[in-house]
């Protein structure tokens, strides 16, 4: 596919623009503006809050840089950005530098981030006109020290907010509560600063920006940058099993184009979507390429997780040309330098089409030909994609969301914004309640009232126990003892430890195996030590989940949807070891860790019994209908409300608690019920059976997706089962109802048929 | 489900507790008068299954305390809305510990003060008793304790916060005794009670009235001068040390931001009167402590006191003669470290002939930094390549970085060769 070439349309510069920008411009080569640089301008002149959505290589920076650099210069007005990384934040301030340097402009920009040594921290709070941050630091640093910003914070004029897009869903949610802290703490230095946002193309960027600011923000979305021809290929894996629709694994094809490229000279970027599958395409390639243990290595791995020292080395490889292949992850694909790439390849699409485009704006940056390939998964969605390619060229179906309201985020923040500032009667904060949300923290002791004023009281710093990324805190680090050593390898958060760092599971840096030996859970410390297993491991986990509140209900002849709250059990009961490149199953072990359990809201549709009974001859062909189809909806969900595939999960139980169905962790096929003990059971043929569906929020007291599937429920039930109609498989297969195994292959009664069965019925299509 | 409702059983699922009214351990009581335990350490066992009595009782209903009874209790007057003022005069004979505080009249502060001689008349001492220890915006100083010195007077102000309204007033007050003319003195108040205060002036839209003052913080120069020598470098260890100072019913510090937050909350005032008087006996040591510090840098071999810390402090500050001087004159056997730096020190003014023994003392002890002197010294100074090769060759075996002596060795063997064949 190719995206053809467009041709730029240009304003003049704006006639108040200080000479001493036009000249730095002129002597970067820029005569005159893009379109949407200068109605930026003019928005922002206005004093309007604006986003600015365009496409990577668009000069978005000039849209902010010059009202900031300009308000600087004439008037001493500070500015803050914000990156949602450090890295981005560093090669933010080398180009502000740049232009300073090219214009004489005498602007001082400063990064202050984890890594700004103490005594240059003065510096920037009372010198910096430009302060490039992240909302980390904005969350913990910053805004808790408010005062000794007094000067910055006085004179603060605009505040730029760059990848939007990013703040989305949790993040995003805690990102809405940092900007309400910011604009008190402006309050009280009674600063109104202008807010610039810049995105990458989403749906609804004037949407997303008011809700992250609270206050209507001004759309600019017509990029008049003039744009080369870029070339995507969408590489759907050939058809192995015609039969079961099975085609070969994206992991086999992604290595076999990156071992091509890489032999024709090429550099290469490879992104995975997780970070299991990061160090097995890395071992694959090393396995290739890097078998000479003399040579410099030519291919390495990039990811969370890797300690910064290591992170920063790769980065300088790959700047200077010394490396030729590189694995990754999200880590890499907000704009870290790494200097031009020719080919990008993706390992399965990365979940959104901005996320796509971004990761491919990683090859070509040097106005070089370069080649996209996105190597499409068994995955609903990679196959709904490749199907589907006008997503790449028409209007982005992306919506981005975020619950600025969930109360557990928003509670984190207002007790941050207590410390802070004290609160009084008459202020808001959010959308619920804030009498009643500070009275409840009074009963906890940590804000104490005094007339009409909340005080902080608590002997702590609440800040620095929110993390905006993260569900739960504490990261776990991982410490390599072998032959007596102490030394920490890396750091997993929370949320994957249970999956990765389980007592014998391989964990896997650089490709190299290590095996845990010993996880001590409450010191958040896994210990270990290295293997030369042949083999990884790979975390069996399943959800029970029970109904405890229905807000709302809609019945269909056969079938009901439900909306509520459920509590929610995850555990990790054991695992496999797969031996690498037959993926063979070659034994289990028990995990003993402590139980996640949540309280979230979700989706649920149950079948009426009798109809039920009716459809199936058995109870098992039904339950199987019903995984297949819990499978299209997943998918289909995670399309609609724009969120990550892991924001939702989906569980089959009977809402009790007393029985759920799974199949095997990967998807094998192997139906089983179990007991809520998670011990397989029987299911009685006298009691009730009544299997339900369930969708629900992946997030403590949920982040707000229930609400939009329920409302979007008719649009998920008909799509997943256009999904399972329109697949080319013919029993099933994992791009519709999930993997299924070769005995299930009799038409009649195959899961796919099951599933548009179940789907008929939830939708009252019966047929 | 209303919000409160849901918040408590949000948190009640991830395990946040209410909190529960105190109960208070030590023994501090307005009746019995100022202060208890000596050192801080676990709760008794009595003290930690009362608290877990009064953990399962209701909350109790707040008690209103007056302001006047609050000012009754720590033994002062309200001077303002919110505000108890307790003031003190103490004579300049008086003894803190075993030392008047005439002591600082007598002491040269000059080194401490890092420059000229301070006027004690523009002492101030400062110390301040906290919400908490994380710093930041909310963390509220409740007790501020100022000292100075006015002919032979020693005057104590410690104002005491009975309401956060009260805040505003006490830092207005406060300036009475701050000009651009003060030298803060304080134990630890560069890195926490003067930002704080800062930050309270600050977001009470005063102006910072320590912005440009000097500031002698005691604890940097008694780390300096003693930590080889003492467990810890605390205020009360410096007491115990220097000032002979025992205190027998103090409250410990970790337990004073809980005490005002139950007066607060539960309206609790046991151990008020408790924290005034330890803030006061911090203040007070404040005055003793730089009197006796003053004296451990001015004159040699004074008890404790580490040679090696003082003169490293008075080299940096570029008292080479001073630094000089606390080493020969220690009266006590020096360390090995010391003894380095006694060489170094005699080296850099140019008396090698005194350097050369330490190095040749220590080195017989095996100690490879005196070998590797006496090797640079005979090869850059000396020019004796023989000399600077036996005393590399002895490094060899003891060196974790052979790979760095061999590398001199031969660059000796290189340098020896023209002058062994001419």
């Amino acid at each position: 596919m190719v995206i053809p070439a467009r041709a730029g349309t240009y304003a003049e510069f704006p006639a108040d623009l200080d000479l001493a920008l036009v000249t730095a411009l002129n002597s970067r080569g820029i005569r005159q503006l893009y379109s949407h640089q200068r109605a930026a301008w003019d928005a922002v002149a206005a004093g309007r809050h604006t986003v600015v959505v365009t496409p990577t290589a668009s000069g978005k920076t000039l849209c902010y840089n010059l009202p900031v650099l300009q308000a600087a210069m004439k008037e001493h007005a500070k500015a803050l950005y914000l990156f949602p990384t450090k890295a981005l934040a560093q090669d933010q301030v080398s180009e502000l530098l740049e232009l300073n340097k090219a214009g004489g402009l005498g602007v001082r920009a400063f990064t202050f981030d984890g890594d700004t040594p103490g005594d240059a921290r003065v510096a920037v709070r009372t010198r910096g006109d430009i302060v490039v941050s992240n909302p980390d630091m904005l969350h913990q640093g910053i805004l808790p020290h408010h005062t000794k910003w007094a000067q910055f914070f006085e004179n603060l004029r605009y505040v730029v907010i760059d990848e939007m897009h990013t703040y989305r869903g949790v993040f995003g949610s805690h990102m809405a509560n940092v900007i309400r802290r910011l604009l008190r703490v402006c309050r009280f230095y009674r600063a109104e600063p202008v807010f610039i946002f810049c995105s990458a193309t989403i749906a609804n960027p004037a949407e997303l920006a008011g809700n992250l600011l609270g206050v209507p923000v001004t759309a600019i979305t017509e990029s008049g940058a003039p744009q080369g021809e870029k070339h995507l290929l969408l590489w759907n894996p050939p058809v192995i099993n015609p039969e079961l629709g099975l085609r070969a694994s994206a992991r086999s094809q992604t290595t076999r184009i990156a071992r091509a490229a890489i032999k024709s000279g090429l550099k290469t970027i490879v992104f995975a979507n997780s970070r299991l599958m990061v160090e097995v395409l890395t071992k694959y390639l090393k396995d290739v390429f890097d078998n000479d243990p003399r040579k410099p290595a030519r291919v390495a791995a990039y990811r969370g997780g890797y300690l910064p020292t290591e992170r920063r080395a790769t980065e300088g490889r790959l700047r200077a040309g010394t490396l030729d292949c590189v694995v990754t992850t999200t880590a890499l694909e907000l704009g870290v330098d790494i200097g031009g790439l020719d080919v990008c390849i993706l390992n399965g699409y990365p979940g959104t089409i901005a996320g796509t485009w971004q990761r491919l704006g990683r090859a070509g940056r040097r106005n070089r030909a370069a080649l996209g390939v996105l190597v499409a998964t068994s995955e609903p969605l990679d196959q709904y994609i490749v199907r589907n390619p006008e997503f790449f060229t028409g209007a982005s179906p992306e919506h981005a969301r975020i619950a600025p309201d969930q109360l557990l985020i928003l509670m984190d923040h207002v007790r941050c914004a207590a410390f802070e500032l004290p609160f009084t009667a008459d202020e808001h904060f959010g959308g619920e309640d804030l009498v009643e949300m500070l009275s409840h923290l009074e009963e906890l002791g940590v804000v104490h009232r005094e007339g009409n004023r909340w005080h902080w009281v608590a002997d702590s710093y609440p800040a620095s126990a929110v993390s905006l990324r993260a569900i739960a805190d504490g990261n776990f680090v991982v410490v390599d003892t072998t032959g007596g050593r102490q030394d920490v390898i890396a750091e997993v958060d929370y949320s994957s430890a249970a999956l990765t760092l389980y007592e014998g599971a391989i964990y896997l840096v650089q490709a190299s195996p290590w095996q845990v030996e010993r996880l001590d859970w409450k010191g958040r410390k896994a210990f270990v030590t290295k293997t030369t297993a042949d083999y990884y491991t790979d975390a069996i986990d399943y959800t029970k989940l029970k109904i405890l509140d229905c807000f709302e209900d809609a019945a269909v002849p056969t079938a009901v949807c439900k909306r509520g709250e459920v509590h929610v059990v995850r555990r990790v009961s054991g695992y496999k070891k797969i031996r690498y490149y037959t993926h063979e199953n070659i034994g289990y072990g028990p995990v003993n860790l402590p139980d996640h359990e949540m309280h979230t809201t979700a989706v649920w549709w149950q079948v009426d019994p009798r109809a039920l009974e009716n459809a199936f001859p058995n109870r098992w062909q039904a339950l199987d209908g019903f995984l297949g189809a819990a499978y299209a909806i997943h998918s289909i969900a995670v399309l609609l409300t724009m969120s990550d595939r892991h924001d939702l999960g989906r569980a089959i139980g009977d809402g009790e608690g007393e029985w759920f169905a799974t199949t095997d962790a990967r998807g094998r096929g192997k139906l089983q019920t179990l007991s809520a003990e998670g011990e397989p059971i029987e299911l009685d043929a006298a009691k009730e059976f009544i299997p339900t569906l369930f969708l629900y929020d992946n997030y403590p007291g949920g982040i707000g997706l229930s609400v939009p599937l329920y409302d979007l429920r008719d649009r998920v039930i008909a799509g997943a089962r256009s999904l399972i109609e329109h697949c080319g498989c013919k029993f099933g297969c994992p791009a519709c109802v999930g993997p299924i195994l070769g005995t299930d292959e009799d038409g009649d009664r195959s899961p796919r048929n099951a599933a548009i069965r179940i789907l008929d019925l939830l939708g009252a299509r019966a047929g | 489900m209303d919000l409160r409702t849901r918040l408590r059983e949000l948190e009640a699922r991830l395990g946040v507790g209410q909190r529960q009214p105190p109960a208070v351990p030590s023994a501090v009581t307005a009746e019995n008068g100022p202060a208890s335990p000596s050192v801080p350490g676990p709760l008794p066992l009595a003290a930690r299954l009362q608290r877990l009595a009064t953990a399962q009782a209701d909350k109790p209903a707040k008690r209103a305390v007056s302001q006047e009874e609050l000012a009754r209790i720590v033994g002062g007057t309200l001077c303002a809305e919110g505000v108890v003022l307790v003031e003190q005069f103490l004579p300049l004979s008086h003894r803190h510990g075993n030392v008047p505080f005439q002591r600082i009249r007598e002491a040269a502060l000059d080194f401490l003060a890092g420059g000229a001689e301070p006027e004690r008349e523009r002492l101030l001492f400062i110390d301040t008793e906290t919400t908490g220890l994380s710093g930041g915006t909310g963390t509220v100083a409740f007790v501020l304790g100022l000292a100075r010195i006015q002919g032979d007077t020693v005057e104590v102000r410690q104002y005491f916060l009975t309401c956060f309204a009260g805040e505003t007033a006490m830092l207005e007050h406060a300036l009475g005794w701050i000009d651009d003319r003060s030298h803060l003195v304080s134990f630890n108040g560069k890195a926490f009670d003067i930002p704080l205060l800062a930050t309270r002036y600050r977001l009470a839209r005063l102006a910072n009235p320590f912005a440009t003052l000097p500031h002698m913080d005691l604890l940097h120069r008694t780390r300096a001068a003693f930590k080889r020598n003492w467990p810890d470098c605390r205020l009360q260890t410096a007491e115990q040390y220097l000032l002979k100072l025992f205190r027998d019913d103090d409250l410990p510090g970790h337990l004073i931001p809980q005490v005002w937050t139950d007066l607060l909350q539960f309206g609790e005032t046991r151990s008020l009167r408790g924290v005034v008087d330890h803030n006061r006996i911090d203040v007070l040591s404040l005055i003793a402590l730089a009197g006796v510090l003053g004296k451990t840098y001015a004159e040699p071999g004074q008890q404790y006191a580490d040679p090696l810390g003082i003169a490293r402090a008075h080299r940096r500050a570029g008292n080479q003669a001073t630094a000089l001087l606390h080493l020969e004159d220690h009266g006590e056997p020096l360390t090995d470290d010391a003894r380095l730096e006694l060489a170094a020190l005699y080296a850099k003014s140019g008396h090698w002939d005194k350097a050369v023994p330490v190095w040749e003392a220590l080195a017989g002890k095996d100690v490879l930094c005196a070998m590797e002197r006496l090797a640079i010294y005979h090869e850059h100074k000396q020019k004796d390549f023989a000399a600077a090769v036996h005393w590399t060759e002895r490094m060899l075996p003891l060196s974790p970085q052979a790979d760095a002596v061999e590398k001199r060795l031969r660059r000796l063997a290189r340098k020896g060769k023209p002058a062994g064949g001419g």
